[in-house]
């Protein structure tokens, strides 16, 4: 067939992109390399001061006993800051803080945020201006979203405490009973972060395929096997991104648990975080501090790594690493 | 078939109704108590209805809380961090997109790494090398430690802008004598500028909400940036609670006209941040 | 104004080999086409000739000059890519302008700010200004000078970006597939229009292409090139009438030229597959050949007056019908799928033929207008070039 021969070569013509991406690679080998290592030097250079500088002297300050009047003054204490950190129940309580503190807050955030979204895909009149109010809470600094919340839950003033008083339920000491102090941070977390996992995932919804819908409904399927089968594996890639970025993230914050309990009550809330920064800045103990720190860090990063580690699996399962 | 259709209608109104309810409610009740005595408050109890009438008290309920002087302060800390954050992230960017050296993995990796160190772990040791170089209780330590945190998301965000470019419009000006600083200035730099405001306003607000560091390096209230003024309340009763909240509300208003405006690029930008890296 | 030359260029990313051990010699004002399937290596060449891929080993001369490490603008060349590679963010007139306003760019103007100012002040200097509408009006684009390159179509992106390549009247072009994001018709078009160009600028060209109608409608001299490996040098006329072995052979031409399983004993030409005779006396030695004939110069004969062979396919083109044939009696499902390279052939006859597939015709070849092959190496035994030469 004579004519296939022009369109054959077409087609070899358009596979052509991967030996490109290999010549553009190679490419800037040879004459370029120094000009990359120029570019590069700024932010590198600016984080090996500011950020591998600290870093190194954090692990030294942790086998030390330097207090916070003068750091540079410790002397070397070997292990002793670790040892009795694993031996204090200070420091499990703290550590199961955070764990308590980061699984509840990224379920829930979670949780909140992808069903927010998946109501808001849907069209309907106002669609713009729920969205942007729902998206509010995130923009709002966390220094004044404590404010607004520390009054909500004020034990005797707060709108929470004269409903259920109201309601003849009592007043709860939201931030000052033990048994309500985590529940108050992080329902407040989850007020704060829930939007930014609705915006991610409506971005991935509505990057879903059109043409599936149109299968499916062809197929005849409802929309709850619609979502379980279509939706839902498409979305998925977004929400193991997005839970670990709200683990990272939850592990990191600060603002909104020191200034609502400040690692109270009766250190409920104390995650590692508040727990360092107490050390450091109310008992002054700067080396004990670092310690604590190291050890976070190594938590922190064990959750990456099993994280990529499980991503790269399942990019292997798929086959699209 | 019909009454399950409006069943599924009723429960996404329902719940779509709470959600709402839920995110705008303590936005609404910052507003409230804006607009509330502290006799109120405290005593005859705080209306729900917000007296909106009240509207035009305002700038006498500033008056006592310094919150422009400290507004002032987060804006130098917030736009110097910014500048100083952009300028390193576009030469790293371009680096890392265009350039192939070794070591390039290793330095993606600790630029990827700060996202995943919490600020707390590296306040202890940078508030030791602060002390060293005198840089504690000054606005410039601030911009220096914001940075090191925002300078490597800007920069993950304008990497995956430049990526998009195709390489041949860079090659094309260098056949028509175009030096590689001329390409970057002239050619990649114009082409990704929205990414590069995306960049600009997350760091921007990085920098504006920053507590930690302000909080631990600060000790002068004439330059506590507004984060930390405002922090100041807690526990203390003798501001009037509607002054608080009304500076509150003066510092949440940029940052939430802003995110709106560029709410897309900032949401796909944090995210290329994590996964790019 | 240069000469190309090529001494022993080689190419290579690591250890994968693109271009091996390049040698030719390519005169001023030629219009040369690298020619070849994609991944042949002809984009390299073509980017090493720019200085936009650094060369390996050998050695590349301009003039006799040694070019090899000279940054693109100092070899003044013009480079139109595939892909056009516009400025998006500068209008038509700004694109045109952009070599003319870096000529003139001093070091210091790269300061920001100024950078930008400068450009804005050279673009307005009257002999930038002059040339770019000099070049626009020339290529038709006065009107749409103030357009950015996204509100352009395909055929007006590709004049601006010959605009921009021309306005600094550079001494060598490089193209790099120009056409081939072009609707056929166009393409047909701005064929036309590049030799237009080459005829009135009358520098060097380079032209990379993978479509054989480009190659043989525009250029004085074409390079076929396999797997970074040059398979020929010649005028489009050396390349189709004597290729210098099946590649080529195989690789130009719609349909290619059909190679055929001969064995000639003391002067008689046997089809293998056919087991028939030629009965035209043949030159050749005793042995086993590849005999390549043009479709063009096959023609239908009587039966029994010529070789027999089975119809498999037709295709009716208009004023001309391609038939597909095989000396071996197919089976049915050869003649409903395509057939290999080997034991298909091709016949073009002018007019219009009615012929049924499996049905047994005679073909009459003719083989003193047949270039020989060895069949081992491939490798063209040049014995009928001469006399082919003639009969153009």
């Amino acid at each position: 067939m004579p004519v296939l021969v022009e369109d054959e070569k077409d087609v070899v013509h358009n596979s052509k992109s991967s030996p490109r991406k290999n010549r553009l690679k190679s490419h800037s080998r040879g004459f370029s390399r120094w000009a990359g290592y120029l570019f590069i030097a700024p932010a590198i250079i600016y984080l090996a001061i500011f950020l591998l500088v600290p870093f190194a002297r954090g692990i030294q300050l942790s086998f030390t006993d330097s207090v916070l009047v003068n750091p540079s003054g410790g002397s070397f204490v070997g292990i002793e800051n670790y040892a009795n950190l694993v031996t204090s129940a200070r420091f499990w309580n703290s550590l199961g803080a955070t764990l308590t503190y980061t699984a509840t807050t990224v379920f829930f955030s979670m949780f909140v945020g992808t069903t927010t979204a998946i109501l808001v895909n849907r069209k309907f009149r106002g669609r713009t201006i729920v969205r942007a109010i729902l998206t509010f809470p995130y923009a709002m600094p966390s220094v004044a979203v404590t404010l607004v919340f520390i009054w909500i839950y004020n034990q005797s003033g707060g709108i929470l405490n004269r409903t259920t008083g109201a309601l003849g339920l009592g007043e709860v000491g939201w931030l000052t009973d033990p048994s309500f102090g985590m529940f108050s941070v992080v329902a407040t977390t989850v007020w704060k972060v829930f939007p930014f996992v609705m915006l991610v995932m409506l971005a991935a919804l509505q990057s879903v395929p059109e043409e599936l819908f149109e299968a499916a409904r062809v197929d005849g399927a409802d929309s709850l096997s619609t979502f379980r089968s279509i939706v839902l594996p498409h979305l998925m890639p977004t929400i193991r991104v997005v839970a670990l970025l709200m683990t990272i993230w939850s592990i990191r914050r600060f603002e909104i648990i020191f200034l609502l309990t400040g690692g109270g009550p009766v250190e409920k809330t104390n995650t590692l975080v508040i727990n360092i920064y107490q050390r450091a800045f109310s008992e002054q103990q700067l080396g004990a501090a670092a310690a604590i720190a190291v050890l976070g860090l190594i938590l922190s990063l064990a959750v990456t790594v099993v994280f990529f580690l499980a991503e790269r699996r399942e990019n292997v399962k798929e086959g699209t690493s | 078939m019909k009454t399950r259709r409006v069943a599924v209608r009723a429960l996404t109104f329902t719940s779509l109704s709470i959600t709402l309810v839920f995110a705008a409610f303590p936005v609404y009740w910052m507003i409230n108590t804006m607009l509330a005595t502290d006799s109120e408050l405290y005593q005859s109890g705080q209306s729900f209805w917000a007296h909106l009438e009240r509207f035009g008290t305002i700038p006498f309920l500033l008056n006592d809380v310094p919150i422009f002087k400290w507004l002032t302060n987060s804006s130098i800390i917030a736009f110097g961090s910014t500048f100083l954050s952009l300028l390193l992230a576009l030469l790293g960017a371009y680096a890392l997109s265009r350039f192939r050296f070794h070591g390039k993995g290793l330095a993606g990796f600790l630029l990827f790494s700060t996202q995943m160190l919490p600020e707390a772990f590296l306040v202890v040791p940078l508030f030791a090398l602060f002390g060293s170089l005198g840089l504690l209780n000054g606005l410039l330590g601030l911009v220096i430690a914001n940075t090191t945190f925002t300078m490597p998301v800007a920069l993950f965000i304008m990497k995956s802008a430049i990526d998009k470019i195709p390489y041949e419009i860079e090659e094309s000006a260098r056949i028509d004598g175009c030096p590689r600083y001329g390409q970057l200035s002239m050619i990649v730099l114009p082409l990704i500028l929205p990414s590069v405001a995306a960049a600009a306003v997350i760091s921007f607000f990085d920098g504006w909400n920053e507590f930690l560091f302000a909080n631990t390096f600060i000790s002068d209230s004439e330059i506590w940036p507004a984060s930390v003024g405002l922090a100041s309340f807690i526990g203390q009763y003798s501001t009037p609670l509607g002054s608080v909240m009304t500076a509150a509300f003066l510092f949440t208003l940029p940052a939430v006209i802003f995110f709106l405006i560029v709410q897309r690029q900032i949401v796909s930008g944090l995210t290329a941040g994590a996964v790019k890296g | 104004m240069p000469s190309i030359t090529f001494k022993n260029l080689s190419k290579s990313y690591g250890s994968t080999p693109i271009i091996r051990e390049f040698t030719a010699d390519i005169d001023d004002k030629e219009f040369l086409v690298l020619l070849g399937p994609s991944g042949c290596g002809k984009s390299t060449m073509l980017r090493m000739i720019a200085g936009l891929t650094d060369i390996t080993s050998g050695e590349l001369l301009f003039d006799g000059e040694l070019v090899n490490t000279l940054e693109p603008r100092a070899r003044n060349v013009a480079f139109v890519f595939q892909s056009y590679a516009l400025y998006p963010h500068m209008t038509v007139q700004e694109n045109i302008a952009f070599p003319l306003i870096m000529d003139r760019f001093k070091g210091w103007y790269h300061i920001p700010i100024l950078n930008s100012i400068m450009r804005r002040v050279l673009a307005n200097s009257p002999d930038v200004r002059d040339r770019v509408t000099e070049v626009a009006e020339m290529l038709e684009l006065r009107e749409l000078m103030k357009r950015r390159p996204k509100t352009l179509s395909g055929g007006q992106r590709q004049r601006v970006a010959v605009a921009r390549a021309l306005v600094r009247d550079p001494s060598l072009y490089l193209l790099d597939e120009p056409l081939s994001n072009l609707d056929a018709k166009l393409r047909t078009q701005m064929r036309g229009e590049i030799s237009a160009l080459f005829r009135r600028v009358s520098k060097s060209f380079v032209y990379v292409t993978h479509d054989q109608v480009e190659a043989m409608t525009m250029a004085t001299r074409i390079i076929v090139l396999n797997h970074g490996e040059v398979q020929q040098i010649g005028t489009p006329n050396e390349i189709y009438n004597s290729p210098s072995n099946t590649f080529v052979a195989s690789f130009i031409g719609a349909p290619a030229m059909n190679l055929i399983p001969v064995t000639v004993s003391s002067g008689r030409t046997v089809i293998r597959d056919g087991s028939q005779a030629i009965s035209v006396r043949c030159e050749q030695p005793d042995g086993d050949y590849l005999l390549g004939i043009r479709p063009e110069v096959i023609a239908l004969a009587d039966a029994g007056t010529a070789s027999e062979a089975y119809v498999t396919s037709l295709e009716h083109l208009g004023g001309e019908t391609v038939i597909g044939f095989q000396f071996k009696k197919p089976s049915q499902s050869n003649l409903l799928a395509a057939t290999a390279v080997y034991s298909n052939h091709y016949a073009r006859i002018p007019g219009r033929i009615e012929l049924k597939p499996g049905s047994v015709q005679d073909f009459d070849i003719n083989i003193t207008a047949g270039v020989w092959f060895d069949e081992k190496t491939g490798q063209a035994l040049n014995v009928n070039s001469e006399e082919l030469q003639r009969k153009e």
